[in-house]
């Protein structure tokens, strides 16, 4: 489950110890987790800044202080949520070592990781995402930057050669299944995905035999 | 399954697109699909115009020169007219992937066939590309569930290439799925951006990503340059 608003949302103005910045900052963490909750439980399109307020417990002036309009507040958590999963995949590549076909399989183990711990961030920034239109293109190409070159690695082993735009080849092959995994049925844990997708992966670069050893380590 | 396909053409002459007011006699049925058919090839080319969010019933209506009533005599929302419109358009990409890929006898020249046709008739329309292809998923889930099932109406058809290795015949179950989206993506996004007349170009490019799986790089090359 996300977070939920923690027990800052029953501090009364004026009788908190916190500072200001403090309780601000709660404030705005707690509509970025409202507004991907929101969105993912009734779409992008039918979610409302009255419901985002809701959720979050926070006042509509306290919304508009941090943020401009429902999409402003959606382009802010999916940033958010894009710039954490791009830490995380970059510290287990790190962690993984030298072997870039384990650096992706570490990278894809983490990026799945994260979006099990965030369900609701998943489904936002997976399934409702695309529906804000040409912002949204802005964003896939800022995603597209965050993880290219973990794979951008895994070139020149083997079958290295094919194509310039091998990586987003792959990225958009990768970003499909977790599309089709988060939008059938009911949740299940997108980490039972971490083998296929390692194998689909790296199969460009490796070839079947390197892209499944990589894939079942 | 919608009952007017739009690769169907219609039987009556062009000059009919738009029909007389008044009681011009027409039988009702003829009147229903001519109307139908006018309002998903406005609503395709609203979309490639201005977006799915820029997509009203107003403006769909205006270009197929019905109005707004008319519209709600069929479809309820944009959203249902383009349920509808994507189902018959997903439908015609498919009948004409799978008949390319029945004109050749080898698996490897049957999927590079099927993504020729891909390629030009996108590059011949690339409104269609834009809409099939790329606003679906702005559109939102429920339209992307029919994305879905177009992607898995063609999976089995690239799966056949399994029988050509040991490696290949235990390929993780998603493998096919994410070719075809990734293809799909890679020629909606070009094609959105203003560049369909170069799609055809990408022939040798996508072959060989397709078929690298399953033949290796170096027979997926030779068959992308064949």
């Amino acid at each position: 489950m996300e977070r939920s608003p923690s027990r800052l949302s029953q501090v009364k103005p004026g009788g908190h110890p916190l500072r200001r910045e403090v309780l601000v900052h709660h404030q705005r963490r707690r509509v970025l987790t409202a507004v991907a909750e929101v969105a993912a439980e009734r779409g992008y399109r039918a979610t409302s800044v009255a419901a985002i307020i809701e959720r979050a417990g926070v006042s509509k002036l306290k919304f508009y202080e941090n943020f401009s309009s429902k999409e402003d507040a959606f382009l802010a958590a999916f940033d958010e949520a894009l710039a954490e999963a791009a830490q995380r995949v970059a510290t287990a590549a790190e962690a993984a070592g030298e072997d870039p076909a384990a650096r992706v399989a570490a990278g894809i183990a983490a990026l799945l990781g994260f979006l099990d711990e965030r369900p609701a961030l998943a489904r936002a920034c997976i399934l409702e995402a695309p529906s804000l239109g040409a912002q949204a293109g802005e964003r896939r190409e800022l995603a597209l930057a965050a993880f290219a070159p973990l794979l951008t690695g895994a070139r020149g082993e083997g079958g290295g050669e094919g194509g310039s735009n091998l990586e987003e080849a792959v990225l958009d092959g990768l970003y499909w299944l977790l599309y089709e995994a988060l939008s059938t049925g009911k949740p299940k844990r997108l980490r039972r995905l971490r083998p296929a997708l390692v194998e689909f992966a790296l199969l460009p670069f490796l070839g079947p035999a390197g892209a499944r050893a990589a894939a079942s380590a | 399954m919608p009952s007017d396909p739009p690769g169907e053409r219609p039987e009556q002459p062009d000059d009919l697109a738009r029909l007389p007011h008044g009681r011009h006699g027409l039988p009702s049925e003829f009147v229903e699909r001519n109307q139908r058919r006018r309002l998903f090839a406005s609503l395709i080319r609203t979309v490639a115009e201005l977006g799915y969010n820029g997509a009203t019933i107003t403006n769909v209506a205006e270009g197929a020169g019905v109005t707004t009533r008319t519209f709600y005599k069929y479809f309820d929302s944009v959203e249902t007219c383009y349920l509808a419109a994507f189902e018959a358009g997903g439908e015609l990409l498919g009948d004409r992937l799978i008949a390319a890929y029945g004109s050749e006898a080898e698996w490897p020249l049957r999927v590079r066939a099927a993504l020729a046709a891909a390629l030009e008739l996108f590059a011949a329309e690339p409104e269609l590309a834009r809409f099939l292809l790329t606003e679906p998923f702005v559109a939102g889930p429920a339209i992307g569930r029919r994305y879905q099932e177009q992607v898995e109406r063609l999976a089995p058809y690239l799966r056949e290439g399994r029988e050509l290795s040991a490696e290949a015949a235990s390929f993780p179950p998603t493998t096919e799925r994410g070719l075809i989206g990734s293809v799909a993506s890679q020629v909606g996004r070009k094609a959105s951006a203003g560049r369909a007349a170069s799609l055809p170009a990408l022939l040798p490019e996508l072959t060989q990503f397709v078929l690298t799986p399953y033949l290796g790089p170096a027979e997926a090359r030779r068959i992308a340059l064949w």
